[in-house]
């Protein structure tokens, strides 16, 4: 076949002893970077990009693809070990990642965790050398109206995320939705609530109140009952226990397949495959409470998602030309600043460029995996690192994580204010998850709505008249009246106990 | 004590990695750079491979004179995020300076408030040369949007770098094939037409188009060119009017086709494809690139680094660079470059308020 | 009694907060020519949150789940996290004159000097920052605050 060839070529191209050295440098620099809070991978790839300049291009790009996933891991090693996500991706993987780490068991969700990747990142590649362009057709059908289902779609999935209690987590998922409105209207331009602040006009930024939310407080939290912490649990364990491998190689499947599909609808994000997987798992799941307090599959499938959804963001990017996400935006930066221009003559004008590049990206994950696997052992020993000196060192780091977004003090205030909030929401048992995911979700989903508004001049009905919206919204009201359902029967059953209400 | 062990074995760990990176990355002085204090003094830092410690103090730089400066790096704000065309243009200008002024020339992003966060920061900087800017043609729209109080006044310019016309451009199996037959079609029926957001110049831009050839359109915003352009080749829009560079790949891949440019002249990568001027709609519209300086900067200092954005402006790299992007190359020198600045300020905020964006 | 309760504290925090957001919505447009105008989303969401919040404090009354004297800190760990808080803050407000290196070892000494011998701590915090600084600056070419001396 042919491109059997030309991949192999591009193995060639790839093994050479310089290109496997860049790789190595780009996937350890990025998961250097990724680990530290507030630089994920977009900010990785980006700052990173000057150093790329002398090189030549394919080399060039090798690294930058190395620093990408490394950068995505990188933010799923802060997020098990110290709640703190490195991106909003990251969010949804401490929420299971954490707990199984304060069980001693960080070992376990990182081994998890880069296994998981290295399948979804394989996958998703090879569908990318094999069946990309042919796929990139199917994506342009997503139009504004399609979006915004989604987005529906995936606030809906929100609401399986609501903790406890359903009135607490509907507060804190309305209370994202307002966050998310500050800022520039993008319809009409008008300015919300920014109040005069040139820093408000781009709203909040979600790195920030993430870093603030989740981080700050869990730092907060830690200094105050540090005192009281008795022996830290022993870490032991790399790889999940016998009983626990199918249902991890399950989620593992489901969550490349999500994660597949997710990359190839330009203008989505990581955290929605990651969303989507995570509320699959745990409507799947036999016993949903296992969810949040440590479940191997909340870990597994999120992560796959994830980084399949890496590599087959990619194709629009190969094939139109078109990004799918920030961080691809400043990939295909980097791939004009060395002369190339993605989209469908790439693949005819430098078919080596692109083969090469693609090989590497196996190599890459193979890297991953390889050096994480020996390593997640050691990054678990952080957490044996006395609080006393942990926490002020995390926090010098996250300051300066959150400085570096763009070079203010502004965001290191946002995010100490989000960090005394999440403080109190997390004494109060108000969960957080649910307010950054909906500042993502509806940032993206109030556009859309009102692109589809002008284009359909008003007509509500004609989202029906589209099949992928249609069966989308349907979808949508269907979950919900099912969780909303599920939820209550679950309330009544423990109201005898008298729990809560 | 564990705690030592662990903080030593970690310092060495570093050491050797600095070390590492001091012999190999080499880059000149692209890593690194400071940040100033408000209004305040612009800092120094040491580059990668050197360690080089000139530290000149603010009353020397008073007295700067043509023949010294630049004596350290200068720090390029650019007002928009990593990776997009603003950032790209800059960093290649900037590389292309350094190899003529011997002196590094960092990037440093700070977005936000559509460039207001940038371009306030240089307004506010020291006027010593030390912090330069770079502005696309936002910084004329600025105030008549109504985002803050900028305008080419508070400024004082280096040089253009690049002009971006806007390109009419439409799906390939749309039923109109010049530009007089879309503006017929769109008299009749109201078209939507994408752009990169609410008062960006693409939809300034239609606007314009619009005004002179007389139709109405919906407008449909979207976060930045390239999601329109994809909405665009999806069939779900009708039109966008963003520059020829946003949609080269869609018509290379049999996608979009190009109806029309609002330049002077017709685009080299286009040479069959007419300028609304030619179909008789007298509309030129834009954006373009530049840098500019805080406003009282002495004028030998600006006619240095004017040298020095000339000289890496004509360089290969960024020839190759904009011909691909399909971008035009367009230099203008400090008092011209002003001087157009000026007149695209007049001309928006005439044209601004009657697109009744509020 | 109600005046332990943190979560009708909380609620009416909430409470304030969504009146504010629905009061300032109104200054927005509602409606556009085809759809929804900037004013909309902000009315209908904080509209519910403020019904939201009160069902969130009835709830809170009737069930009185968290005591205020459990939630907030006190003791070692007040201080604790005060120092974290002022650490933070002196930080924010040295940083861009006394540049990163100083602003750094400040920050930290602070939030250790109480539970190391002080001079423990100041080298702990001068190292750390340096490290940092270190990876950072020269190694990753990240921008961060420096005073007039480069760092």
């Amino acid at each position: 076949m042919d491109s059997l060839m030309q991949l192999l070529g591009g193995f060639e191209t790839a093994l050479s002893w310089w290109n496997l050295f860049y790789c190595l440098v780009g996937v350890t620099v990025g998961m250097l970077v990724g680990v530290l809070p507030g630089l994920g991978p977009a900010t990785a790839t980006a700052l990173l990009i000057p150093i790329t300049f002398g090189m030549d291009p394919i080399s060039a790009i090798i690294m930058l693809a190395g620093i990408y996933y490394g950068g995505m891991y990188g933010g799923t090693i802060t997020s098990v070990l110290i709640n703190t996500p490195g991106e909003a991706a990251s969010v949804i993987t401490c929420l299971d990642g954490y707990p199984l780490a304060k069980q001693g068991r960080a070992g376990v969700a990182l081994g998890v965790a880069a296994i998981g990747s290295f399948i979804g990142g394989t996958i998703s590649i090879i569908g990318l050398a094999f069946i990309g362009p042919a796929l990139a057709e199917w994506a342009l059908k997503f139009g504004p109206p399609e979006f915004f289902a989604l987005m529906l779609f995936g606030l809906v999935m929100v609401v399986g995320l609501m903790g406890r209690s359903l009135i607490r987590g509907l507060i804190a998922a309305f209370l994202g939705l307002i966050l998310s409105l500050v800022g520039l209207d993008p319809v009409s331009g008008a300015q919300r609530f920014t109040f005069g602040q040139p820093f408000l006009l781009e709203g909040f930024d979600i790195v920030t109140i993430t870093m603030g939310l989740f981080g700050i407080s869990e730092i907060l939290l830690g200094m105050e009952s540090m005192y009281k912490t008795g022996e830290l649990p022993k870490v032991k364990g790399l790889l999940p226990r016998r009983d626990e491998w199918k249902p991890t190689m399950k989620a593992i499947g489901r969550g490349t397949a999500l994660g597949f599909v997710s990359g190839l609808v330009p203008g989505t994000s990581s955290t929605i495959p990651a969303l989507l997987s995570y509320s699959l798992e745990r409507q799947i799941a036999k016993d949903k409470s296992r969810f949040g307090k440590g479940a191997i599959e909340g870990v597994a499938g999120p992560e796959t998602a994830n980084n399949a959804y890496c590599g087959s963001a990619l194709i629009p990017l190969f094939t139109l030309g078109i990004p799918s996400s920030p961080t691809i935006a400043i990939l295909l930066g980097a791939f004009i600043m060395h002369g190339l221009t993605p989209g469908p003559t790439l693949f005819m004008e430098n078919p080596n460029f692109v083969w090469a590049i693609i090989a590497s990206m196996f190599i890459g994950n193979l890297i991953l995996l390889i050096m994480n696997l020996p390593l997640a052992g050691m990054w678990a020993k952080v957490a044996l690192v006395p609080p006393k000196l942990l926490y002020p060192i995390i926090l010098l780091i996250t300051v300066l994580g959150a400085y570096s977004i763009n070079n203010s003090l502004w965001d290191v205030g946002v995010m100490y204010a989000f960090g005394i909030i999440g403080y109190f929401m997390k004494k109060l048992d108000i969960p957080m998850a649910p307010v950054v995911l909906t500042i993502v979700l509806s940032k993206l989903m109030e556009t859309s709505l009102t692109q589809s508004m002008t284009i359909f001049e008003g007509n509500m009905f004609a989202f029906f008249q589209r099949p992928i919206s249609a069966t989308l919204i349907v979808l949508s009201i269907v979950v919900l009246i099912f969780s909303v359902f599920a939820e209550v029967k679950n309330k009544k059953s423990a109201l005898a106990g008298d729990i809560e209400m | 004590m564990k705690k030592k062990k662990t903080l030593t074995g970690f310092i060495v760990v570093m050491l050797v990695l600095f070390l590492a990176a001091c012999g190999s990355s080499g880059s000149s002085g692209s890593s690194g750079s400071s940040d100033s204090g408000s209004g305040g003094n612009s800092g120094t830092s040491a580059s990668t491979s050197s360690n080089s410690g000139s530290q000149a103090s603010q009353q020397s730089e008073a007295k700067d004179t043509a023949s010294k400066y630049p004596e350290r790096e200068i720090q390029l704000i650019v007002p928009f995020a990593a990776g997009g065309a603003s950032d790209s243009i800059s960093r290649i200008i900037a590389k292309g300076m350094e190899e003529h002024l011997q002196k590094p020339v960092v990037v440093v992003n700070k977005t936000g408030g559509t460039g207001g966060v940038g371009l306030s920061f240089v307004e506010a900087s020291a006027n010593d040369g030390y912090i330069m800017g770079y502005t696309p043609v936002e910084l004329t729209m600025h105030k008549p949007l109504g985002l803050s109080e900028l305008e080419p006044s508070k400024f004082e310019f280096i040089a253009q770098v690049t002009k971006i016309p806007a390109a009419v451009t439409v799906p390939i199996d749309a039923p109109y094939n010049t530009l007089e037959e879309f503006v017929e079609y769109a008299r009749n029926n109201k078209l939507t037409v994408g752009s990169s957001g609410a008062g960006s110049i693409w939809h300034v831009a239609a606007a314009a188009f619009g005004q002179a050839a007389g139709f109405e359109f919906n407008h449909v915003p979207f976060d930045g060119a390239a999601p329109a352009v994809t909405a665009l080749m999806g069939g779900h829009i009708d039109v966008v009017m963003v520059s020829v560079g946003e949609v080269k790949s869609g018509i290379e891949a049999g996608k979009l086709k190009l109806l029309g440019v609002m330049s002077n002249e017709r685009d080299p990568n286009f040479p069959d494809v007419p300028t609304l001027k030619e179909a008789g709609y007298d509309v030129e519209i834009a954006g373009w690139g530049g840098f500019i300086l805080p406003k009282g900067t002495p004028q030998d200092i600006i006619d240095i680094l004017a040298e020095a954005i000339e000289k890496a402006a004509q360089s290969d790299e960024f020839k190759e660079f904009t011909q691909k992007q399909g971008m035009l190359m367009e230099y203008k020198k400090g008092a011209e470059f002003k001087e157009f600045a000026e007149s695209q300020f007049q001309f928006f905020s005439e044209l601004i308020p009657t697109m009744g964006l509020k | 009694m109600i005046r332990q309760n943190a979560g009708i504290w909380a609620g009416i925090v909430l409470l304030l907060f969504s009146v504010f957001v629905f009061w300032q919505s109104f200054s927005l447009h509602y409606r556009t020519a085809f759809g929804p105008g900037p004013g909309m989303f902000p009315r209908w969401l904080s509209g519910i949150l403020i019904v939201l919040s009160l069902v969130y404090i009835w709830q809170s009354a009737r069930k009185e789940i968290f005591r205020l004297s459990e939630i907030l800190p006190k003791g070692e760990g007040l201080i604790n996290i005060l120092s974290v808080l002022l650490s933070v803050f002196v930080f924010m407000v040295i940083v861009n004159r006394t540049g990163f290196m100083i602003a750094g070892t400040a920050m930290l000494f602070i939030v250790l000097f109480r539970h190391f011998k002080w001079y423990a701590a100041l080298i702990i915090a001068f190292v750390v920052t340096l490290i940092l600084f270190l990876i950072f600056k020269p190694l990753l070419g990240v921008p961060i605050p420096v005073n007039q001396f480069g760092w």
